[in-house]
């Protein structure tokens, strides 16, 4: 049920932009004293539902959390990435990994970064929520993956990342052709 | 039913591999890792412990077996745990385990980690073992680490026999279901084999020098 409800939020946020070529989300900007953000609680194969929910040329999953640093010194370029791109058919998937106790503040920060569409907060055993992900994700945050419009995993990091490196791994994945119908089945896209 | 809940967690992530590519091909994706069986690296180098001595990994070695924990001062997930960090370094250096833990933070990035909070936290919470600076970054680096608090349990002929997370929920000490490390260290020490030798738990990045 989760899940469903998790693929939902999405096609109705950044999935329904990237069908529809839309156009900018509407933005609450910083302290715009809008309703506190929509954080669901996700498991690690719900995200991945998430992922492959249909609609998206590339979907950015970012595990990221409050207390952490380098977490918030690239917050604003993943939001500024999706209002550039969103409307090519990028999804931007932020999960927390704060503590669930910490949901408050996560929705706090959330709303100074003028997130205004619903994203997620870990939730379950750490250990399943990694292996999920990746089997070679230690753990450390923040934590990105780049998923084609196929839902396969293209890009992993565990560290900080410039505006530059989000832009240039989406922009390839959004400028993908997309597999010719009945020749596409376990063909391997170009990397 | 641990069992069948750690299968079902192995099954899920075969499932789930048929969705990535190999970490081979996907940029930056983890550093050097230790694989098991490996003596730790850098044992030589001396490192500043918070009593004002320089310290290596070998002058701390035990006889019985060796635990390095990769540490900090101001990460959550550190706090959360440094009481069992405390009190697991404490039961088994007196039962014979070599034990250090390393801050290999860089202070220039989170003032927090600086050698002066690392005295304050280390006699607030009465280590009695070292908690020394890496000051380079460069042991952690060696050692493949990622995060904080990040363990290896090395066993008396120093081989790699554990590497990972303390147990399963750093919030919530009551709701431990998995006592990782723990249980690596008790069968270390009765001479079994450790039943659950990789673990994972979310944490903070280490803040690398950049020379590292």
């Amino acid at each position: 049920m989760l899940a469903c409800a998790l693929a939902l939020a999405l096609a109705g946020c950044a999935g329904s932009e990237a069908l529809e070529g839309g156009s900018d989300p509407p933005s609450g900007g910083k302290g715009s004293g809008l309703a506190a953000p929509v954080v669901l609680p996700a498991t690690g194969p719900q995200i991945l539902e998430a992922v492959r929910s249909p609609g998206a040329r590339a979907v950015l999953v970012n595990v990221w959390a409050t207390w952490c640093l380098p977490c918030r010194e690239e917050f604003p370029d993943l939001v500024r990435l999706r209002r550039e791109y969103a409307g090519r058919g990028l999804r931007l998937i932020l999960v927390s990994g704060d503590f669930e106790s910490e949901l408050a503040e996560v929705q706090r920060f959330l709303e100074e970064e003028g997130v205004d569409f619903p994203s997620y907060i870990k939730t379950g055993k750490d250990m399943e929520f990694i292996e999920a992900l990746h089997p070679e994700w230690s753990g450390a945050l923040p934590a990105t993956f780049i998923y084609d419009r196929k839902g396969t995993l293209r890009h992993f990091w565990q560290e900080k990342a410039t505006y530059a490196r989000f832009e240039k791994k989406v922009v390839e994945l959004l400028e993908e052709s997309p597999p010719r119908r009945g020749r596409g089945h376990g063909s391997k896209e170009g990397s | 039913m641990r069992r069948v809940k750690r299968f079902a967690v192995m099954a899920v992530s075969a499932m789930l591999v048929s969705l990535v590519i190999p970490a081979g091909a996907l940029a930056g994706g983890e550093r050097h890792r230790l694989e098991f069986g490996s003596r730790p690296p850098m044992t030589d180098v001396k490192m500043k412990n918070v009593d004002g001595d320089s310290i290596s990994i070998s002058d701390v070695s035990g006889g019985r077996g060796t635990l390095v924990i990769f540490s900090c001062n101001a990460c959550p997930w550190v706090k959360a745990w440094e009481n069992r960090i405390a009190e697991l370094g404490n039961t088994y250096s007196e039962r014979g385990v070599g034990v250090i833990v390393i801050n290999a933070n860089d202070p220039d990035q989170v003032a927090e980690d600086r050698y002066e909070v690392m005295q304050e936290r280390a006699q607030e919470k009465e280590f009695r073992f070292p908690y020394v600076v890496d000051s380079t970054s460069r042991v952690a680096a060696a050692f493949g680490a990622t995060r904080t608090p990040e363990i290896f349990l090395f066993d008396g002929e120093l081989r790699l026999v554990y590497h990972g997370a303390i147990d399963d929920n750093a919030k919530e000490p009551d709701k431990v279901e998995s006592h990782y490390l723990r249980e690596a260290l008790e069968a270390l020490l009765a001479g079994k084999p450790i039943e659950v030798r990789q673990t994972k738990a979310l944490g903070c990045s280490i803040k690398f020098r950049n020379q590292a």
